[in-house]
C-alpha cells in the first residue's frame, strides 16, 4: 500500500471548500427552516389559518432555534459535537445581542468556536492528570462557550446597529435620488441580514405611506415585497441542484410564494453567497418594470405573498405588478442557474473527492497505527466470537513478530475508550464506529479463516516497519 | 467441556434439516437446547431479535453461523448443537450466504472452557475437508466419526 504525497491545496479546491462549508452548515437544518416556514405561512395573524397559540412558535423559532442550530452545526463541523456545543453556546450572544433574527453571525461564530475549542484541546492533549480529563473537558468547554457567548453579545450589537444605520441611509439616498433600482443592491442583501424591517419601517414605509396620500399608490411598498427574485433562485434549486437542496425547494417555493415568508429563501442564499446576485439582478429588473409600468401598491402587501401583493394591488394596476414580479423571476431564475450548477457540480465532484480524502485519511490514520499497543475483539456478548476471534489474531501476531501487541475481547458496548483498533464482525462495525469515533474499526466477513486477519496483521506489520 | 465434547455426549446433531428460511432454521436448530435444558426459549428468540436488529452479526465464515446471544438472554448452562440444512437459507450476508451449517453456541460466562470451545469451532470450521464431510454426511454417525477425529486432531495442535 502506497501513501500518497499530500498535495498543495489549488485556490480552487479552497473555494470549494468553504463553498462546502457553508452549505454543510446550512443544509442539515434545512427541515427546521421548513418547519418554521410552514408554521409561519399557516398561523401568523395574516397567514392562511391565523392562530395566535400555534403562532407564538414563530417568534422563538426564528429568534433563537434556527440560528442556534447553525451555530451548533458550524462548531460540530469543526469539532464534532464538542465544538457543535460550545457552537450554540456562543451563537446565544449573537442572538442575544442583535435582538433580530442572526443566521449571518450564526455561520460566523458557530465555526469560530469550534476552532477556540479545538485549539485549547490540542494544546493541553497529554497534559491532563490522570482522572481530571473529565473535569477539565467540562470546564474548558463551559469557560470558553461563556467567554465567546459575553465577547459576542457586547461586539455584535454595535455591529448591527451600525449596518442598519448604512442601510437605511444608502436606501434613503437612492430614494431620493429617484435611482430606485440600485435599491436592489441594498435591500436584497439587507434581507438575508433580517435587516429588511428595519429598511422597511425606518425608510419605504414612511415615503411610502405618503406617496400613497398623494399619489393612490407607491412603487415603494414593492421593493422589498417582490417574491420574484427569491422565487427564481428556489425554481434554479428544484430544477438544477441535488439531494437535500434539491428536494427541499418545492416546499420552501409554497412557503415563499404562496405564503409569504421570504425567509425561507434565505438558507439557499446563504448556502452559497454568490446567489445574492441573482436576486440583485432579479430586483433591479423588478422595480425598473415597475418603474416603466407606473406600477405602485395602496398599501404594504404583508407577508409577502403572490396572493397579498395582487391584492393590495390597485384598481387597473394589477397586471404590471405582475409583470414586475415574473420578469424579476426570470431574471433571478436565469442568473441563479448557472450558479446552482456549479454548486452542484462540485456536489458530485465532492462525492469523489470525499471517498479519495476518506482513503487518505485512512492511509494517514494508519500510518499513526505505527505505535498500536493493543488491539480489541468486539462481539455482541463480548465472549464469543470475539473470544475466537482474538485467540486466532493474538496467534498470527506472534507468528509475525508484533507479539508485544495485546489482543483482548469485549462486548460492542464495553470497547475501551482510547482504544486505537478494534476488530469486529462487519455487521457491527457501524456500531463500533458510532461509539468509538477515535478507534480504527475492521469489519471482516470470515471470522474462522486466517486470511482477514493476515490481511490485517501484514497492514500492521508493514506500518511498524515504515515507522521506524 | 470442548465444544466437540459435548457435541458428542449429548448428540444435539441434526443433518439435512429442512428450514423455509433463516428464523425458521434457528428455531428449528434451537429446540435441541431448549429442549435439553440448555436454554430457554427465550434466548432462541434473542438470536432472532440480535440478528434483525444488528444485521448478522454471527456469520462466521461462507455458509457458516454460529447463532448465539447474550448469556443473560435466558442460558441455563453451557451447550452446542451442530446444525446442516438441506439447502442453504439467506441470512444477509452478502459474502457468505447461503447459510448451511449452524452453529449454535450457548455460554454462560467468560469461563476458560468458553474459549476453548470457540478455539475449537474456528479450527472445524477453517478446516474445508471437514466441513466438506459434514455437508455431504448421510447419517448422524458419519457425523460423530468425523467429530472425533477432529477432536484428536485438534488437541495434537
Amino acid at each position: 500500500m502506497t501513501v500518497t504525497a499530500k498535495g498543495s491545496v489549488s485556490s480552487r479546491v479552497r473555494v470549494q471548500q468553504f463553498g462546502r462549508f457553508l452549505s454543510g452548515m446550512v443544509m442539515p437544518n434545512l427541515g427546521a427552516f421548513i418547519a418554521w416556514g410552514l408554521i409561519t405561512a399557516l398561523f401568523i395573524p395574516t397567514g392562511w389559518i391565523p392562530n395566535e397559540k400555534l403562532s407564538s412558535l414563530v417568534g422563538p423559532m426564528i429568534t433563537y432555534l434556527l440560528p442556534l442550530l447553525i451555530g451548533f452545526t458550524g462548531g460540530k463541523m469543526i469539532w464534532g459535537i464538542r465544538g457543535g456545543v460550545v457552537g450554540a453556546v456562543a451563537t446565544m450572544g449573537i442572538v442575544v445581542g442583535a435582538g433580530i433574527p442572526m443566521f449571518l453571525g450564526a455561520m460566523l461564530i458557530g465555526p469560530v468556536a469550534g476552532v477556540c475549542v479545538k485549539y485549547f484541546d490540542k494544546s493541553v492533549e497529554g497534559k491532563v492528570p490522570a482522572g481530571f480529563e473529565m473535569l477539565v473537558s467540562n470546564f474548558s468547554a463551559g469557560i470558553i462557550a461563556m467567554l465567546l457567548a459575553l465577547v459576542s453579545l457586547m461586539a455584535i450589537q454595535p455591529v448591527v446597529a451600525g449596518l442598519m444605520h448604512v442601510l437605511q441611509s444608502s436606501v434613503g439616498w437612492v430614494v431620493d435620488h429617484r435611482l430606485l433600482p440600485l435599491a436592489s443592491l441594498f435591500i436584497e442583501p439587507g434581507k438575508i441580514l433580517f435587516l429588511n424591517n428595519a429598511i422597511n419601517h425606518g425608510v419605504l414605509g414612511p415615503l411610502g405611506v405618503a406617496q400613497v396620500a398623494e399619489h393612490g399608490k407607491s412603487i415603494l411598498f414593492l421593493l422589498e415585497a417582490n417574491p420574484g427574485p427569491g422565487l427564481g433562485i428556489l425554481l434554479a434549486y428544484w430544477l438544477f441542484s441535488k439531494g437535500t437542496a434539491k428536494a427541499s425547494a418545492p416546499g420552501a417555493i409554497i412557503i415563499h410564494f404562496l405564503g409569504g415568508i421570504h425567509e425561507i429563501y434565505f438558507p439557499y442564499v446563504l448556502m452559497n453567497p454568490l446567489l445574492i446576485l441573482s436576486a440583485i439582478a432579479g430586483g433591479m429588473t423588478g422595480v425598473t418594470t415597475f418603474m416603466m409600468l407606473g406600477a405602485g401598491e395602496v398599501a404594504s402587501p404583508s407577508p409577502g405573498s403572490i396572493f397579498a401583493v395582487m391584492a393590495v394591488a390597485p384598481r387597473g394596476g394589477l397586471l404590471p405588478v405582475l409583470a414586475g414580479v415574473a420578469a424579476a423571476a426570470l431574471v433571478s431564475f436565469l442568473v441563479a442557474i448557472p450558479l446552482v450548477k456549479r454548486a452542484a457540480g462540485s456536489m458530485k465532484e465532492d462525492e469523489i473527492a470525499d471517498s479519495l480524502s476518506d482513503a487518505q485519511t485512512a492511509m494517514n490514520e494508519m500510518k499513526n497505527l505505527g505505535k498500536v499497543e493493543s488491539i480489541v475483539f468486539a462481539c455482541d456478548a463480548g465472549m464469543g466470537t470475539s473470544a475466537m476471534g482474538a485467540t486466532r489474531l493474538r496467534k498470527l501476531l506472534g507468528e509475525a513478530g508484533l507479539g508485544d501487541i495485546k489482543v483482548t475481547h469485549c462486548a460492542v458496548d464495553e470497547v475501551p475508550r482510547g482504544t486505537s483498533v478494534a476488530i469486529c464482525q462487519k455487521s457491527l462495525a457501524d456500531r463500533v464506529r458510532a461509539s468509538n469515533p477515535g478507534t480504527k474499526v475492521f469489519g471482516i466477513s470470515n471470522l474462522v479463516n486466517a486470511s482477514e486477519y493476515q490481511g490485517i496483521v501484514d497492514e500492521l506489520v508493514a506500518l511498524r516497519r515504515d515507522k521506524v | 467441556m470442548g465444544f466437540f465434547e459435548y457435541l458428542l455426549n449429548n448428540r444435539t446433531i441434526a443433518l439435512n434439516v429442512d428450514a423455509t428460511d433463516w428464523i425458521d432454521a434457528i428455531r428449528k436448530g434451537g429446540a435441541m437446547l431448549t429442549d435439553n435444558g440448555t436454554c430457554e426459549q427465550k434466548y432462541i428468540d434473542a438470536m432472532i431479535n440480535g440478528c434483525v436488529r444488528n444485521g448478522p452479526y454471527f456469520v462466521i465464515g461462507p455458509g457458516i453461523a454460529m447463532p448465539h446471544s447474550r448469556p443473560e438472554n435466558g442460558v441455563l448452562k453451557a451447550g452446542y448443537a451442530l446444525v446442516t440444512l438441506k439447502s442453504g437459507v439467506e441470512f444477509g450476508d452478502g459474502e457468505n450466504d447461503p447459510i448451511d451449517v449452524l452453529i449454535f453456541m450457548a455460554a454462560k460466562d467468560q469461563a476458560s472452557h468458553t474459549e476453548e470451545a470457540m478455539s475449537q469451532i474456528a479450527e472445524f470450521c477453517d478446516n474445508a475437508d471437514w466441513l466438506l464431510e459434514l455437508r455431504v454426511a448421510k447419517d448422524a454417525n458419519a457425523v460423530i466419526d468425523l467429530l472425533k477425529r477432529a477432536e484428536k486432531a485438534c488437541v495434537s495442535r
